[in-house]
């Protein structure tokens, strides 16, 4: 109807894939010193590390911090995945994913990692390399 | 939506709990039975443990015959855009309306909530307690008055009584607008 009237009804409908990409947008791993996946990929919930894994490896969020090392241990034993991020000041912060969708697992680790839970929505300027 | 059809049909037979479970859930992930979940956050040693733990409704779902907080008699009258006491118990603090499973209405009454809501921002009975990012560009930043909440839909036009009338009282084709000619 009117912009006032989406403005007003924002939160009404909850919409998970537009959070996700904001979510995505404000990644930044600037603080983070080392992530470690592990998953298996038969287990029934892995959708959400997977997800999340592949927003990591975006080459906009790579470039904000190239030195970051991702390691990946593919498991074969059907137990939840998890991944376990190192801070530059030695903080761990130790992700268990299961029941968690990615948008949960985006907006937490950005919180915990000093960022904005949600980045700017709209264009962006591109990045100067 | 989709991940919950996914669960739903891992328990054939429990689709229905499932659903209508779902649409009283808060929680962003939803499991079998409706079972909700809540980010759990623990602190040892210099490591931060973030999981997911369950969650039970104490509520459960709603019965047919359960009225919502404004269909009873605790507000007898109408609601209005002027009732904004009544109307902030449903807004967030930043001016937005809480979802529906959140204020347990039903789908009527929300919708008026939320018109009323806009009106209230409308008419400028909010003030700037809100902050003054709603958007009362153009010719929204006049205050405006409305009868009932559904009279923003009603297109009618405005009757000016007697124009008509006063324009076509008098025959006014080859009319000689002055009788005498050397005037
Ligand atoms: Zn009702």
């Amino acid at each position: 109807m009117s912009q006032l009237w989406s403005k007003i009804r924002y939160g009404v409908r909850w919409n998970p894939a537009e959070r996700l990409a904001l979510a995505t947008r404000a990644l930044n791993l600037q603080k983070v010193k080392s992530i470690d996946i592990s998953l298996d990929p038969l287990h029934h919930d892995n959708l959400s590390i997977r997800t999340f894994w592949h927003s990591i490896m975006a080459p906009k969020v790579r470039l904000t911090n190239p030195n970051v090392r991702v390691k990946t241990d593919i498991r074969n034993d059907r137990r939840a995945p998890f991944f376990v991020a190192t801070l530059d000041d030695g903080q761990k912060l130790h992700f268990s994913t299961e029941n968690m969708t990615a948008m949960d697992v985006i907006m937490n680790f950005n919180r915990l990692t000093g960022q904005p839970e949600l980045g700017k929505a709209g264009t962006r300027p591109r990045a100067k390399i | 939506m989709q991940m919950l059809r996914l669960y739903a049909s891992n328990c054939a037979g429990k689709i229905k709990a499932a659903v209508e479970t779902a649409s009283r859930l808060q929680s962003t992930a939803s499991g079998a039975a409706g079972h909700k979940f809540q980010t759990k956050e623990d602190k040892k040693e210099g490591t931060t443990y973030i999981s997911m733990e369950k969650v039970t409704d104490s509520r459960g779902a709603r019965k047919d015959d359960e009225l919502c907080s404004l269909c009873t008699c605790n507000v007898p009258i109408k609601l209005t855009y002027k009732d904004v006491l009544i109307l902030e118990q449903f807004m967030r603090d930043d001016g937005t309306v809480l979802p529906r499973q959140l204020t347990g209405l039903c789908k009527k009454q929300q919708l008026r909530m939320e018109r009323c809501v806009m009106q209230a921002f409308w008419s400028g009975l909010f003030g700037d307690k809100y902050g003054t990012e709603a958007d009362r560009a153009g010719y929204k930043r006049f205050n405006r008055y409305w009868k009932d909440d559904m009279s923003m839909y009603q297109l009618e036009t405005k009757q000016r009584h007697g124009t008509w009338f006063y324009i076509k009282r008098y025959p006014t084709k080859n009319q000689q607008l002055f009788k005498n000619p050397l005037n």
